[in-house]
């Protein structure tokens, strides 16, 4: 059965970057890959050990420029290939920049079908930097495959998938029928963080880059933000400092009940 | 006879064909032991090297003649030193009779061993016997009131030195029945213990009898046993303290060996590192077959002693035993190896320092690390963290680079510190490594050898960017990114013009002083403990107040790896004038902070922390101020310290002390 | 403007009323809200035209039904707090009805005539603002608006389950203390600073002498197993918003800090000066919590008896 894995290179939240008015200067924004897709490539990669088949990483590039973002993109793709993934199939367009969940999963439903349908779509619970969790509602629905979230175990037998949901204040136990779309979350597995040797081998697997016109897309269903804002942070970033132990476990008490937020 | 001298084969003339017969069994038996040894150490098309062949032999003489790191510690060392010193005088008397008997008087009718010749002879034979006795009875001793809990006794052990006891035993009364029957009245007190024990005698009949049995026993004892020396912990006279000390390594210690062909491998699919033992060197194999077990290298390991897995000697031992099976394609880990004794290593060498044989643990150590990295298997997670972090934000922890950038320009601006610029040439260049740049703890130690630095008006520069230099994540065994940052900071070097390096992390000294000429970067370097002890030695510098009691804690790759002791105690002492003391263990013996080999970053959380009994240390001194030379035992030594104790880098002390 | 809020527990239909209201008020527009609850016992809110109740806890056995209501009324929008479940079946409203929708909103803002839909990104370093136009569904942030208690008894339409292409199985409950940090009042936070589980002891006195209950970063949980997984703060696990939150030992994931933002007063302890933590805490303590913790609990254990 083959497996296709959604990858998401995303703005790296750990090195957010902004100006003095506020405004959030993405473009100075690095990528990394989405943390969440890791577990889903590594827990791809482990059903494909078990049943055969083959991994393949398809990404969508939605952070512009996409010419000066290339190299970035190409690591984070490198990046899930190292994990395990078979090959990659990659959408870059202008078009496709910051186009909204929705759009990047009208693509990703074509890159599917060019590679004429899969068995399973895997792929992480949210983005790092968007968190929407959309994209695999929409996909499962372009596809018309079965559509599963927040799954942090999952087995297949005989057509069928078994899920645990993992939710707020319980585990609900979901079966389905393949194909479908899951999307997956941290706990599903511990994915091992890939070394330069494991990257260096990704580079010697295919890796096929598309424009939209390449797999048939002319109209995206648009949804990107108005504008974007730096959070100005109001915590008060208060160091308390004293020459010993004691003075600052003081002074802190004396700033808790001014706060108002000791019981007393 | 007229003139004093030996009876050959007194009673046994008889059984002298036994001799010869033994002797030819036994050269073909260790003939066979070495050709083994030889086959355990060389893959067909390996050969031993000889070059550098003056400095070899002087390793030779230096380490495994006159055993220089036997002898200093003093139960073991006089233990040791009797029974060889013993034996050689044993060894050479023996073989001078035998050169009498079958050359000078079977071909020539002559005599060597007469007259004041025989006394002297006489003489030093029951001297040499006598102080093997005692360091027998020394080591028998030690081994069963167990002084070391790590040395571990085996019946071999036991076997060996009953068997040399015997030896020696025996050689004294076949002597005494020698003296009793032909030279009680001239031998005198040439023959003090012989003459000891011919008196004891009488006319007995069953005294020949006796002579005879012994004498068979001894003989054949004593060839078989130099038979099997290539078989048993014996081997250690040849393969340690022989070969092992002739071929060490040449180069420093602390710059492990460099994969050339890295990038080779990995494209052709291969791993590098030391997998398996045909993926080891032979010197790597060498080194297992020369432990005597000496237990020398745990006594003094902070892994052992804070209760990890990981004992050097045990793993050389483990190792070995992995030879014994013959199986050199089969992964060392985990059928021979627990991961986890690898990844307890801090690299802080005292096992290196300490093996009388040269072996180099932490060679081995490192190698089947690199293997595990390359695999991705049997690795801590957080191991993989440095590497990947480097890679996606060119320093180990993951800090945000702008935040180095942001530092930079504070120096710039503060001190007034210019930034490289490629057109000019500076006479130093101060590497901040990851550790002062982004640690704001660490911070100030930069900012004290700056102010320091402008006022003595040196002409030193920062770098706009620097890489990682790779050190920890060599430690940890990804030798593929180390080799790709050498190349990336050696091509940052060359671009900028200056005389001297100057770094404050003992482990990017290392590096860039030992590591980067493997792959073809040459750098000079300097720790700033240099520059500033030459400083005071000169007068530039001078430092007033003092008064608090101070101790210093030696990184291991300043002191124990590169030798730098004197240095940063010159500029602790230059303030701390008398208030300055020793730590029990300093210098060569310094014990590890805990955060070497890569431990900065991960932690096997397993016994104590070493960082805890290292602390514990230098608290046990009175000391209010821990200086040190090193960003990493700056941090780990902090996070032990409690509030009434500072720890500080030498340069921050120093620079509190002489003022703005 | 009409429309739908799906509630799964009473306190739901509360906070949604409040949601509507701020999006009717800033479009200028009368509101008609409708609910739609999804538990096994149905319950009542003032404020809604028409209530409507599938029997079911579970969202798999209601999905067919919401189509059914949704077809029932026509709808401007649809929302729901940004549970996990909620998230999911908005999600797929959005795909049938071929709309748009927007997770995790915090706040409805009106700016030059148009209103917006604001939500945090990047781990809550900036918010993204979307125009909210009439077939937008939405999910909101719980506990970013102030609920609204409205009289009335609206009549309770019973709707009969329709499950859709999924069977639920069973239902597991987690491994728990019976503890609930997200209502907690106080939170003391165990990070990777703690060197071993014996150590929590510390954290656990503290937040019994505040009142409190103790949380987790998330190796305590999911990697070292320290402590269980209810106690964990993240977007994956729990979303606290206490008045006093004292991350220990805690460096401040984005996932963490996302997590844990809407506590009123946090107090970060750290040996390391740059953790990031500190950036979003109120008052910091740079310093070994080995040395700290044993100090403050003495020094508070005095103020609080005194």
């Amino acid at each position: 059965m083959d497996i296709a894995v959604l990858v998401k290179a995303s703005l790296d939240v750990n090195l957010v970057r902004g100006d003095a008015e506020g405004r959030l200067l993405k473009e100075a924004i690095p990528l990394a890959i989405s943390e969440y897709d890791r577990n889903a490539v590594y827990e791809a990669v482990r059903l494909r050990d078990a049943l055969g088949g083959k991994v393949y990483i398809l990404s969508v590039l939605t952070w512009g420029p996409t010419q000066r973002r290339m190299r970035d993109f190409e690591n984070v793709v490198r990046e899930a290939l190292a994990l395990g993934g078979d090959e990659a199939h990659v959408v870059v367009d202008e078009a496709a920049v910051e186009a909204g969940p929705k759009a990047t999963a009208y693509i990703l439903s074509k890159l599917v079908d060019k590679l004429g349908g899969v068995g399973l779509v895997l792929c992480g619970e949210a983005s790092m930097d968007m968190m929407a969790s959309q994209v695999s509602n929409y996909l499962a629905s372009y596809l018309g495959y079965n559509s599963v979230t927040f799954v942090r175990e999952l087995s297949i037998e005989g057509g069928k998938v078994r899920c645990k949901r993992d939710l707020e204040n319980y585990i609900e136990m979901v079966e389905t029928e393949l194909p479908a779309v899951i999307s997956v979350t941290g706990e599903i597995n511990k994915p091992r963080l890939p070394t330069l040797l494991q990257i260096r081998r990704a580079f010697a697997k295919p890796l096929k880059t598309y424009s939209l016109s390449d797999i048939g897309v002319s109209e995206l269903p648009k949804q990107t933000p108005t504008k974007y804002e730096l959070v100005k942070v109001s915590r008060k970033n208060i160091i308390i400092e004293g020459a010993s132990m004691e003075e600052i476990a003081s002074k802190l008490v004396d700033k808790l009940i001014e706060e108002g937020v000791l019981r007393r | 006879m007229s003139v004093a001298g030996i009876e050959h084969f007194l009673f046994v003339e008889d059984l002298e064909f036994l001799v010869y017969q033994s002797l030819l069994l036994a050269a073909i038996i260790f003939i066979y032991g070495l050709y083994r040894a030889y086959r355990r150490w060389f893959k067909p098309g390996e050969r031993p090297p000889l070059n550098n062949i003056i400095e070899r032999i002087g390793n030779l003489v230096r380490y495994g003649l006159l055993q220089r790191k036997v002898i200093y510690k003093p139960l073991e060392g006089t233990m040791h030193t009797m029974i060889y010193l013993g034996f050689i005088i044993l060894l050479i008397g023996t073989l001078l009779r035998a050169f009498e008997y079958d050359i000078l008087i079977r071909l020539f009718n002559t005599r060597l061993l007469v007259s004041t010749t025989y006394y002297i002879f006489k003489l030093l034979m029951n001297v040499g016997g006598a102080l093997a006795i005692i360091g027998i009875i020394i080591a028998l001793g030690k081994r069963v009131s167990y002084i070391s809990p790590y040395l571990k006794t085996t019946t071999e052990d036991v076997a060996i030195l009953l068997s040399l006891l015997y030896l020696l035993v025996t050689g004294f009364i076949l002597d005494g029945i020698s003296t009793w029957a032909y030279r009680r009245e001239w031998i005198g007190l040439y023959d003090p213990i012989g003459l000891m024990i011919a008196g004891l005698l009488d006319t007995y009949p069953w005294v020949i009898a006796l002579y005879r049995v012994i004498w068979l026993s001894h003989m054949l004892l004593a060839i078989f046993l130099v038979a099997y020396i290539p078989y048993t912990k014996l081997f250690h006279m040849i393969a340690g303290g022989i070969l092992n000390t002739f071929f060490a390594r040449d180069y420093a210690p602390s710059a492990f060996k460099a994969i050339e062909n890295i990038d080779e491998i990995v494209e052709q699919g291969g791993v590098p590192g030391g997998g398996s033992l045909s993926m080891l060197t032979w010197k790597e194999r060498m080194d297992y077959d020369s432990c005597i077990k000496c237990a020398r290298c745990t006594e003094n390991c902070p892994a052992t002693l804070s209760g990890k897995l990981l004992s050097p000697m045990d793993l050389i031992l483990d190792l070995r035993r992995a030879m014994d099976s013959g199986d050199y394609d089969a992964e060392l880990v985990p059928r021979f190896i627990d991961p986890e004794v690898l990844w307890s290593c801090v690299t802080c060498g005292a096992c290196v320092y300490q093996c009388p044989m040269l072996i180099h643990h932490v060679e081995s150590i490192i190698d089947i690390r690199r293997y595990l990295i390359g695999k991705g298997e049997n690795v801590p997670d957080e191991a993989l963290e440095p590497s990947y972090n480097i890679m996606r934000y060119g320093n180990p922890m993951g800090n945000d680079p702008m935040d180095r950038e942001v530092f930079l320009n504070e120096l710039a601006k503060d001190l007034g510190v210019e930034v490289a610029s490629e057109d000019i040439e500076y006479d130093y260049v101060l590497w901040l490594g990851c550790q002062v740049s982004y640690d704001p703890n660490n911070r100030g130690i930069a900012r004290s050898l700056l102010k320091i630095l402008r006022r003595m008006g040196v002409n030193v520069a920062l770098l706009p960017e620097e890489a990682c230099c790779g050190e920890p994540i060599r430690r940890l065994g990804d030798e593929l990114l180390f080799k790709e940052l050498v190349s990336q900071n050696g091509e940052l070097f060359s671009r900028y013009r200056f005389k001297k390096l100057i770094v404050m992390c003992p482990h990017g000294y290392n590096v860039f002083k030992n590591e980067y000429p493997l792959y073809g970067y040459r750098i000079d370097v300097i720790h700033h403990s240099q520059i500033l002890s030459e400083a005071i030695e000169k007068g530039l510098l001078k430092a007033s107040g003092g008064g608090e009691k101070v101790t210093f804690h030696d990184p291991c790759y300043l002191g124990r790896w590169n030798g730098v002791y004197e240095d940063p105690r010159i500029v602790v002492r230059s303030v701390a004038g008398d208030g300055f003391t020793e730590m029990p263990r300093n210098r060569e013996r310094s014990f590890c902070c805990g955060g070497g080999g890569g431990h900065l970053y991960f932690e096997v959380k397993r016994g104590d922390r070493i960082s805890r009994l290292r602390m514990d240390e230098a608290i046990a001194t009175g000391a209010e101020v821990v200086c040190t030379a090193c960003p990493y035992c700056r941090i780990m030594l902090s996070s032990e310290a409690p509030q009434d104790i500072r720890v500080l880098d030498i340069v921050e002390y120093l620079a509190d002390k002489i003022g703005d | 403007m009409k429309a739908l809020a799906i509630g799964f527990k009473p306190s739901d239909l509360g906070e949604a009323l409040a949601v509507l209201n701020r999006l009717a008020e800033a479009l200028g527009e009368e509101l008609e809200a409708n609910a739609l609850i999804i538990s096994k016992e149905p319950f009542k809110h003032g404020g809604f035209h028409k209530i409507y109740h599938v029997k079911t806890a579970s969202l798999y056995n209601s999905i067919g039904s919401i189509y059914k209501v949704m077809d029932d009324l026509t709808v401007d929008t649809v929302v729901s707090p940004n549970i996990k479940d909620g998230v999911d079946l908005l999600g797929r409203v959005a795909t049938k009805i071929d709309g748009f929708m927007v997770t995790e909103v915090s706040s409805i803002e009106k700016i030059d005539g148009d209103v917006y839909l604001a939500r945090p990104i990047l781990g809550g370093r900036a918010t993204a603002y979307y125009r909210y136009t009439p077939g937008t569904l939405f999910t909101y942030t719980v506990g970013k608006f102030q609920p609204i208690d409205e009289a009335g008894e609206p009549d309770v339409i019973e709707v009969t389950t329709e499950p859709g292409s999924y069977t639920v199985v069973g239902v597991e409950e987690k491994k728990r203390g019976a503890v609930d940090i997200e209502s907690a009042e106080v939170v003391v936070g165990v990070g990777r600073g703690f060197r071993s589980k014996d150590d929590i002891k510390m954290a656990s006195e503290l937040a019994e002498l505040l009142g409190g209950e103790v949380g987790c970063s998330r190796p305590i949980a999911a990697d070292f197993g320290w402590l269980d997984e209810d106690r964990w703060i993240g977007i994956s696990g729990k979303k606290i918003r206490p008045k006093l939150y004292i991350p220990i030992g805690i460096s401040g994931a984005p996932q963490h800090i996302m997590a844990a933002n809407d506590s009123k007063v946090i107090v970060a302890v750290n040996k390391d000066k740059n953790a990031p933590i500190f950036n979003y805490s109120d008052y910091g303590v740079v310093a070994d919590l080995y040395q700290f913790l044993p100090v403050f609990i003495k020094v508070l254990r005095e103020r609080l008896v005194k």
